[in-house]
Formats: structure tokens, sequence, C-alpha cells
């Protein structure tokens, strides 16, 4: 596998966009990242995790299933799950 | 001089008086945009940079104007050393996490590419460090060689974690961290030592939530004996203890250094 084609794969594994494990053990990577995002931004937008109670964690999976995260500054992580949150909401209009 | 630093959160808070770390080490991505506030703890302590975001080994394009900013922030603050991961944390989109490359000529040519062009715009000397993993990935060649190589050909520095050897050594039982230290090649510019977590007998997860070992311990005296003692971070992310608990580790570094 080339480059680019593993770092597509694990990536897309790791997001949750598809179940194809890249290696054994792939699945350490997915709950790791999922885990410490969930508890970032629960830490940073208390307000949408109270809002949005058990479905939160939910939110923040498709969160990173579908957006593609810019800024390499961690204070702006959360900006972008609000803007993440105002067009998901914009759509269910 | 600098010795023995502490990787530095937020979540610390104000840090006491006898310290016994002579310098903190921060990640620019927490710091660049809040300069008021960096100036403050710049000028009460020596800051070494320890990157997250660079993705060194992404097929994603560099982002020039975020490495920019890092040139002028460590001119502003008259800063040294920026060192980051030889990983990829980025894929079309950031992930904010720190996934293995495959030890393949492939990846050894873009890294060194990527990483001369990082040291051109910083005009400095970086140094990647060898991260943990937890997957057999595809390789022509051992981890070892792969960082080694990766040295020689973009003339970086080399940033050794000994807590992810031992972390790595018990996860792939591809060697010991004694003849990894002993094949790796290059000039070791910094060091990092952590704790860890033991999901399993053959898992051991690089959480940085514990104190730190004896296993690295030994692992990082082996390396000092090796490439010399250069400034060496410990780093605690999560179950942050009370700061004299974190001082009795930094003395078990500066035994290891005297004992040097």
């Amino acid at each position: 596998m080339d480059l680019e084609s593993y770092q597509k794969s694990l990536t897309s594994y790791i997001r949750g966009q598809s179940e194809q494990k890249t290696f054994d053990r792939a699945d350490v990577y997915r709950r790791l990242f999922q885990g410490n995002m969930i508890s970032f931004l629960k830490d940073n937008k208390p307000e949408i995790s109270e809002a949005l109670g058990d479905d939160f964690d939910e939110f923040v999976l498709e969160f990173y299933k579908s957006w593609s995260s810019k800024t390499p500054f961690f204070y702006n992580i959360g900006d972008e799950f609000l803007s993440y949150c105002e067009l998901a909401s914009q759509q269910e209009k | 001089m600098m010795n023995v630093g502490l990787a530095y959160k937020r979540s610390m808070g104000e840090l006491p008086k006898g310290l016994a770390f002579d310098y903190l080490e921060v990640a620019p991505e927490n710091w660049i945009g809040r300069e008021v506030e960096f100036e403050a703890l710049r000028r009460d302590h020596s800051i070494v940079l320890h990157g997250l975001s660079l993705s060194i080994g992404s097929v994603d394009p560099l982002d020039k104007a975020y490495i920019q900013q890092i040139k002028t922030f460590m001119d502003e603050f008259d800063l040294d050393l920026y060192t980051e991961h030889l990983s990829f944390c980025s894929y079309k989109g950031h992930l904010y996490d720190l996934m293995p490359l495959p030890f393949t000529k492939e990846a050894v040519n873009h890294v060194s590419d990527r990483v001369e062009q990082v040291q051109d715009i910083l005009q400095r000397r970086i140094a990647l460090e060898n991260i943990s993993y937890y997957g057999m990935i595809d390789s022509e060649m051992s981890e070892a060689q792969f960082i080694s190589d990766i040295a020689k050909r973009s003339g970086s520095g080399l940033m050794l974690d000994v807590n992810n050897i031992f972390v790595n050594s018990v996860n792939h039982n591809a060697y010991t961290p004694l003849s990894f230290i002993e094949e790796l090649q290059g000039d070791v510019l910094y060091y990092h030592n952590a704790g860890h977590y033991w999901e399993k007998p053959d898992l051991i997860i690089d959480s940085h939530g514990g104190n730190i070992t004896q296993e690295s311990i030994q692992t990082l005296e082996a390396a000092y004996k090796k490439f010399g003692v250069a400034p060496t971070t410990i780093e605690r992310d999560f179950n942050i203890p009370p700061i004299e608990e974190l001082n009795e580790e930094a003395k078990w570094i500066w035994k290891a250094i005297k004992n040097h």
C-alpha cells in the first residue's frame, strides 16, 4: 500500500467512515481518538453537551465523520464544532 | 543550561517557587495567538516548544502559514528549540492524534523533504520524536533505521522518548530498549520520559497518566551513555499529581544525569 492509500485507509477507519481495519489494533486508535475528542469538546462546549444530553457523544462522532478540521490550534476546535452545530441545525430546519 | 523540564499544562495552574525543573515545555498550538499570556510564562521560565499539529508525515500539503507563525513566535520570545513527532496527524483535515507512518523508503523520502522545508522556514534545526504505536504496520526496514535515515537525509536531530521505546518494545516484541538504542544513529537533542498504562500483558497505552517507571529510567541511562545528556522533559497529561510528586520524579532524572 502506498503512503497516501495507507493514510486514507487509517484515517477513514479512525473517523468511523469505514469499518476496514488498516492493521491489527487499529481499533485502539479509533477508541483513543473518539474518547479524547468527546472529552475535549465536553469540557470546551459544556452548554452543547448539556443541551444534547445523552446524544452528545454520538453527535461528536458524527462531527468527526463528516467535518474536515483545518485548524492546527486546539483552542479553535471548539469553534469548528460550533460551526458544525450551526450547519446541522440549519439543515434540520 | 537546560537539564530537566516539565511539560506544562494550564491545568497545572501557577507553578510554585522551588521547582525541581529548570525549564518548561509547551505546545505552540496552545499559545500562538495568546502572546500576552505567554509573555508572563516566558518571563519566569526557559521554554522549549514541542508541537503536535505539524503532521510532518502527512501527504496533505505542509501548512506553511502555520510554520511561519511558529517562526515568528520563536523569534519574538527568543526560543531555540522546536521538536515534533515523527508521525502524521491529518489527512484531508486534522485528527489531533499521532498516527504511525509505515517504515518505508517512500515515507523516508517524503518526510525528509518536508523536514528540510520546515527547517528552511524556521531557520533552525528541529528534532523529531519516536512515537509510540499500537499496530504492526507495513515495513521495509526497522523502526530504528527509519528514524535514523530521516535524520541523516534531512539533517534534523533526534528527540528520544524513552517511555515510547519501552512501550513499543512490549507492544511489538521486535526489539529490546537496549537493542533499539544500539541500532539508532543520529544526534539526540532532546529527551522525553512519561508514564504509561498496561491494558493487557502485550499492550501498553502511552497514556502520560502515571509516574515514570524504572524501565524508562534504565532506558534513559542507556541513551545518555550512547548519545550524551540533553534536556529531558517529564510529560504528565492526566491524573496530574501535586507538584511535590512531579518534583520527586524530576529528582530521578537529575540522579541519572549526575550518574552519567
